[in-house]
């Protein structure tokens, strides 16, 4: 495994929200998606910059949608997950999914 | 002076934005017509916005009266009717939200940060989600949101800019020192 293909937990959470949200993925769908999964308040900035990166990474791809006036004319950005990045996330998931964890610390412990 | 006209001076002195602060003016409105001498404005105990296209009116006497959001989207001007029920006496009123544009020294500072690829979409979710919120809890909440969010995007692509730099540093500090040694 590269560099370039691994993944950061924020960067999972971000393809795992695209995955969820499908066509309707953009901005704030994605940020909102992601603070309600996770309890806590995520920012537009961060949301963005993870999301650059990934395209870097040929995991994301993006369109620019219509401008809209319920935005002042600014268009929304709409974010699809690409088939390398479906293979990543899946490769992320499946070690989880290999060490058996059942999704509580103590019954790994036991 | 007619419905309309009345409402809009009221808004003038008090400059409601958010979905309560219109019901109470609407309830001064309905109270100038004398349509009820007990469901008054001063009657009016609270307004609690429930949902995105509903919400009701508390009165002091235990009572409530409902009222429905026609058109939820935030940005046209949240459509709000109020519809109440007396006995077989029953009263409708229309109005809209005023558009409060979003902290413009906040947006210029994002204007000036943001990379141009990302620029519109940014302003244009966070100015998306202002507007939402501010339907729904005010103008002053709305806008400490936006400060914050904006404060946090300008730090986060600051930061960004800065490894940048510190990158393009170590670069240029390599590329002395191999210098220095193909010198001496």
């Amino acid at each position: 495994m590269t560099k370039d293909s691994r993944l950061g937990e924020f960067e999972q959470k971000v393809l795992m929200a695209l995955v969820r949200l499908g066509p309707n993925a953009y901005g704030v769908t994605i940020r909102q998606e992601i603070s309600k999964r996770s309890g806590r308040d995520v920012s537009v900035g961060a949301v963005y910059t993870t999301l650059s990166r990934l395209e870097e990474k040929g995991f994301v791809k993006s369109k620019v949608g219509d401008a809209t006036p319920e935005r002042g004319g600014r268009a929304k950005k709409y974010f699809q997950i690409t088939a390398n990045g479906e293979r990543t996330l899946e490769a992320a998931l499946a070690f989880y999914r290999q060490l058996g964890f059942p999704g509580k610390v103590s019954e790994v412990l036991s | 002076m007619n419905r309309r006209t009345m409402y809009h001076s009221a808004r003038d002195r008090r400059t409601p934005t958010d979905v309560a602060g219109v019901v109470f003016e609407m309830m001064k409105d309905i109270e100038a017509t004398g349509w009820s001498d007990s469901r008054t404005m001063k009657t009016v105990t609270s307004v609690a916005v429930t949902g995105t296209s509903s919400g009701h009116i508390n009165f002091i006497d235990g009572s409530t009266a409902k009222f429905t959001i026609s058109n939820p989207v935030p940005f046209h001007g949240a459509k709000i009717k109020i519809h109440l029920e007396k006995g077989e006496s029953t009263i409708s009123r229309n109005t809209s939200i005023e558009k409060c544009r979003a902290p413009k020294t906040a947006e210029l500072l994002l204007r000036f940060i943001l990379p141009k690829d990302d620029r519109n979409a940014v302003i244009g979710d966070l100015d998306e989600e202002y507007q939402f919120i501010q339907t729904r809890f005010g103008s002053s909440i709305a806008i400490r949101w936006y400060c914050f969010q904006s404060a946090r995007t300008i730090a986060i692509y600051a930061g960004r800019h800065l490894f940048k730099l510190a990158k393009f540093g170590l670069l240029l500090k390599a590329a002395h020192a191999v210098w220095l040694k193909l010198n001496f």
